[in-house]
């Protein structure tokens, strides 16, 4: 039996419409998490269990280069080596379907769930940073393996790179902010 | 906290049950017993309306300034 003014009825309705939208879209996201996980990781092993040499060295950076075929036990190497990145994304992307699953169980302002997200952006960051010595690593791993007489060593740093290290940061910065929202949160709670 | 809460006298003064001012005012018997002991941070207004309204009194007889040592959260 609690008493509410005509005003805090509006005010509730609105809060209650956006907890509902938030928890079905956390639950959108947090399928579209694990199945992106698993998508990346089974599009990877096709690429380099499929993909043709030719296309595989183009797209290290060594197309001019004349080339043998690449034997399996290379192309498992390089799989690995194409993993190392996007196993930190994956982790990010777990950490982050962790942060949609308490979203969806009306736990917002925990340290854990804030743990989660700040787990997201570090793995992203660590996704940015590994993925250009990842690359660096297979054309050299190609170039062996492949070319005859030359060793090629491709260091790429993209737009893609600084703009995934920005997104890191801005959810990094999130949740500190969110931090900062779960002490008031605490606070509020020892308001009767 | 110089702030002394007098909730405690005044249900006893009325012979009114914890439990029927909680139900009244809508929170926990947990919560009504920490704000008969003073442990918590602050009262709404819309709490405190209830319960003024159930006891027939005003806010200032269930809340008194005692001048003292202050403590770590009065700076809050």
């Amino acid at each position: 039996m609690k008493s509410t003014t005509t005003a805090d009825v509006p005010a509730r309705q609105d809060r209650q419409r956006r907890l509902r939208r938030m928890r079905v879209l956390s639950a959108v996201m947090a399928a579209a998490c694990i199945t992106t996980s698993a998508l990346l990781t089974a599009a990877m092993a096709f690429y380099w269990a499929a993909t043709p040499t030719r296309t595989l060295l183009s797209q290290a950076g060594l197309a001019d280069s004349p080339a043998t075929e690449l034997d399996g036990a290379v192309r498992a190497l390089a799989f690995v080596v194409a993993m190392l990145p996007l196993a930190a994304l994956i982790y990010g992307l777990l950490s982050a379907r962790r942060c949609f699953k308490a979203f969806v169980a009306g736990d917002v302002f925990s340290r854990r769930t804030i743990g989660h997200l700040m787990a997201f952006a570090v793995a992203i960051a660590a996704s940015a940073i590994l993925k250009p010595f990842a690359g660096a690593v297979l054309s050299a791993l190609l170039s062996a393996s492949t070319v005859t007489g030359t060793k090629t060593l491709a260091f790429h740093i993209g737009s893609d790179t600084l703009i995934a290290l920005i997104f890191a940061g801005t959810f990094a910065i999130i949740a500190w902010v969110m931090t900062e929202a779960a002490d008031l949160s605490d606070e509020n709670k020892q308001f009767v | 906290m110089p702030i002394r809460v007098r909730l405690a006298v005044m249900l006893a003064e009325r012979h009114v049950k914890s439990k029927d001012l909680a139900e009244y005012v809508g929170i926990t018997e947990a919560n009504l017993s920490l704000l008969k002991q003073g442990k918590v941070k602050g009262v709404r207004f819309e709490t405190l309306e209830r319960i003024c309204r159930f006891l027939e009194c005003q806010p200032g007889d269930l809340l008194r300034y005692e001048d003292g040592p202050r403590t770590e959260t009065d700076g809050d």
